[in-house]
């Protein structure tokens, strides 16, 4: 016959290992989930620098943008590029063509016309990002730039880089841009321009249509190349918009020297 | 009576083996908790850096200094040493420096800025 306390210390030793073990599981629990955090950080600063080498390689290659003599939608730089990093899901847009409120006087605004313009082509027509022209700058905005930093050091901020890339102008604002220099013919001289934006238009054949000197004032709004870029990419499940601009050379402001990295914003998806 | 003294003795060894474990366990845990804590204070700090918009148009050092002044880097619980603005080679800002304490230990998270200033000797 059976002893009857057998049974019974075999049943609490049961008892104690599965709350042992419950125990056990916790911490690992605890333990699994903390290392999975680590890693998660870890591989987020993984492909935030991927992300990073990836705009580099991308400012990289703007730089061949500085030989060609106008920007358009198909310029073949810019068409590489787009090849290059199509995995990436790349868009690039011109971000300074349009109307820049805060580096243009009341005076010149109301030249313009600016209310009416962004009237009729709507909020889009405005722009956050271009070069500085003191000639057509608010006087007092002129003077906090010269509180913030050294005379010497304003370029290229202030430079006289044109506005606007005619290639990527709307037609009335072309229209109105004439208008406000005085040039004759305006209406048909924006629509010549506007019809020729798909093969491209250069400095020589803006010159042609507008039948103006190089010197001309309407150049400072009117130009071949863009002045600041807008990247849009996807880079190991990071959303990246970055900002590059054109700096003008020093001797010859309506040309590129280089292009240089602005902005960069890196989010998670 | 046998079978008692190796249950007792069974319980007793147990008893020591779990003790023993969950005291490594929980020094572990501070560990892993203090290192956790130090990761997670980096990445905020780092955010917060990635977060600074300033228009190229502004003069990058002044307003940094002008957050730094307002209280744009204090987190709870995160107790802030100093703050430096890093150049790179042609004297340009372009990175933060933060030291910061957690425990007896200083740390310090340097953050390359988003933003950059478009005026300056080097152009």
């Amino acid at each position: 016959m059976k002893d009857s306390s057998s049974g019974f210390s075999s049943v609490y030793a049961l008892t104690v290992i599965f709350i042992l073990l419950v125990i056990m599981m916790s911490v690992s629990l605890y333990f699994g989930t903390e290392i999975k955090k680590a890693e998660r950080i870890e591989s987020l600063y993984e492909r935030e620098a991927i992300a990073d080498s990836v705009i580099l390689n991308v400012l990289e290659d703007f730089q061949d943008l500085i030989v060609a003599e106008f920007d358009f939608v198909q310029t073949e730089e810019l068409l590489k590029i787009r090849r290059k990093y199509e995995s990436y899901k790349l868009e690039i847009s011109d971000v300074s063509t349009g109307i820049n409120k805060s580096f243009l006087s009341e005076k010149v605004k109301a030249g313009l016309e600016t209310e009416k313009l962004v009237e009729v082509k709507g909020e889009d027509i405005i722009v956050s990002y271009g070069w500085i022209n003191e000639k057509y700058a608010e006087e007092s905005f002129i003077a906090a730039l010269h509180e913030e930093h050294r005379m010497e050091d304003l370029f290229p901020l202030v430079c006289s880089f044109p506005f606007n890339n005619v290639n990527f102008m709307e037609e009335e604002h072309i229209e109105a841009v004439l208008k406000y220099f005085e040039i004759k013919e305006s209406k048909k001289k924006a629509y010549e321009i506007v019809i020729k934006q798909d093969y491209g238009i250069s400095e020589e054949q803006l010159l042609g249509i507008l039948k103006c000197k190089k010197e001309a004032k309407v150049l400072d709004f009117l130009g071949v190349k863009t002045s600041f870029w807008e990247l849009k990419m996807e880079v190991a499940d990071l959303k990246i918009n970055a900002v590059i601009a054109a700096v003008p050379d020093k001797e010859n402001q309506r040309k590129v020297n280089k292009y240089i990295l602005i902005k960069k914003n890196i989010k998670r998806n | 009576m046998f079978s008692v003294m190796i249950f007792l003795l069974t319980i007793a060894s147990t008893s020591l083996a779990f003790t023993t474990v969950i005291k490594n366990e929980m020094k572990l845990e501070d560990s892993l908790k203090h290192s956790m804590r130090v990761l997670d204070t980096d990445r905020k700090l780092r955010e917060k850096v990635r977060s600074i918009d300033i228009p190229y148009w502004e003069n990058i050092e002044k307003q940094i200094d002008f957050k730094i002044r307002s209280g744009f880097f204090n987190e709870d619980e995160i107790y802030i040493e100093g703050i430096e603005t890093k150049r790179n080679k042609n004297g340009e800002a372009n990175s933060l420096s933060i030291r910061w304490k957690s425990g007896n230990k200083i740390y310090e998270t340097v953050e390359r800025l988003n933003v950059r200033q478009v005026t300056g000797e080097r152009f």
